[in-house]
């Protein structure tokens, strides 16, 4: 597990490794470390929009020490992945490298929209996804710790979850995943067993979007 | 007394930008209190402040900002400026942010009210041989002399040796300092330096001396 001020020390190392301007989004444990809201993570994650500089932070970390590792699973379904994501293992930590998608999550000029801060690190510019969108990152995985994460963002932020339905139902038109049904099933999960706030408005909607969705697919 | 848990329902329910005014009235509270919320979030990390126009002190009130570091471009320009800039979006920079690094990073944000601000900058320059090689790498230097020349039209700058003046000259540039912004005030310094001036006189008017 790494700190918040040990990944920052990682970032800034990398960053001055890179010749040239590098842009990525961090997701995941990682970008809630930025957002104050979780202590440490276990891993990296970032998602690159540029082959280029998903090759070229990728050397990087191996200049490092890191190395890559091919037949690491991170979550299960990898085998849906169309552009398999790059695992790198360093001694206590590790970096998990995605391009213009995670799995079958795609990452849409919505998302982009809603990134409020950027940390450059030398040639290396790290921008932070919105709470918003890490909720519906983790509501796609089938793993107990993403759902006790998601919690936690929703009682430090006043999430728009209007935002998070919208945001569903567009990956679910750019994709072939039925997002709002796994949002679905998420938000009764952290609402009933981890307590969260969530309004029945918010869950009545979904319904009658997934309904929808449900028949037309 | 506060709680720890006050304090994070506190900030759950005032997140975001703030006055004191506007804390006031979204916990139907006295302004002289709304002062004393602040004050307990600030202490807990929680508040980050920016100046805006005629004194108002704008609060940004997030658990992001306990795990804050390095400096944020916005914030480090409205300190050193007249012009005040309150970002939607901020930039934190990782690395001692000069007057020379942060008119450069100003330059390429493509930020028009930021731009402005960060003209004031000039009169803090020390370093010109610095902001040479910083324009130089990031192909800036037309720009940053043409902006240069504008300032110090209406405000005082410190003088810029002729070594630095000669090297911005010759720089190779694209025309534009902020994509489809053109000015058609300043003919002779967008002549002279061969680029497109965003700011008009109208624009400029912030400042005291113009």
């Amino acid at each position: 597990m790494i700190d918040f001020n040990q990944q920052k020390e990682l970032l800034e190392l990398v960053g001055r490794q890179l010749r040239k301007r590098t842009e990525a989004l961090l997701i995941g444990g990682s970008a809630m470390m930025f957002h104050g809201a979780k202590a440490a993570t276990f891993d990296i994650d970032l998602v690159f929009m540029d082959k280029n500089h998903f090759l070229r932070f990728a050397d990087a970390l191996g200049s490092i020490g890191f190395s890559e590792n091919k037949q690491f699973e991170i979550f299960r379904h990898y085998e849906t992945a169309k552009i398999k994501p790059k695992i790198f293992l360093g001694s206590d930590t590790r970096f998990d490298l995605f391009l213009n998608e995670v799995v079958c999550f795609k990452i849409t000029d919505s998302i982009l929209s809603r990134i409020k801060e950027e940390h450059e690190f030398g040639n290396l510019i790290v921008k932070i996804v919105a709470p918003e969108d890490i909720i519906l990152l983790k509501c796609a995985t089938e793993r107990a710790k993403d759902r006790v994460d998601a919690a936690e963002l929703a009682r430090k932020y006043r999430i728009d979850w209007k935002v998070v339905i919208s945001e569903s139902i567009l990956q679910m038109n750019v994709g072939k995943a039925v997002y709002p049904v796994f949002l679905l099933s998420f938000l009764h999960e952290l609402r009933d067993k981890l307590k969260v706030d969530i309004p029945d408005s918010i869950l009545a909607e979904l319904e009658a979007v997934c309904e929808k969705a449900l028949k037309m697919k | 007394m506060y709680k720890k848990s006050d304090v994070e329902e506190l900030a759950v329910k005032l997140s975001g930008l703030n006055t004191v005014a506007s804390i006031a009235s979204r916990l139907n509270i006295g302004e002289r209190t709304a002062v004393n919320v602040v004050w307990r979030l600030r202490k807990s990390g929680l508040v980050q402040t920016y100046r805006g126009k005629n004194r108002v002190r704008f609060y940004r009130i997030s658990f992001a900002n306990k795990n804050r570091s390095g400096y944020g471009l916005y914030e480090y320009i409205s300190r050193n400026s007249k012009i005040k800039v309150v970002p939607q979006h901020e930039l934190y920079i990782h690395e001692q942010l000069t007057p020379e690094l942060a008119l450069i990073k100003a330059v390429e944000q493509q930020d028009f009210r930021l731009l402005l601000a960060a003209l004031a900058l000039f009169s803090k320059i020390k370093d010109w041989c610095l902001l040479n090689k910083l324009a130089k790498k990031k192909k800036l230097g037309r720009k940053i002399g043409a902006l240069y020349d504008l300032a110090k039209r209406f405000m005082r700058v410190r003088r810029i040796d002729g070594r630095t003046l000669n090297s911005f000259l010759k720089s190779k540039t694209d025309k534009y300092i902020i994509r489809g912004l053109r000015s058609s005030d300043w003919p002779e310094i967008q002549k002279k330096w061969r680029v497109h001036l965003p700011f008009g006189k109208e624009d400029l008017k912030d400042y005291d001396r113009f």
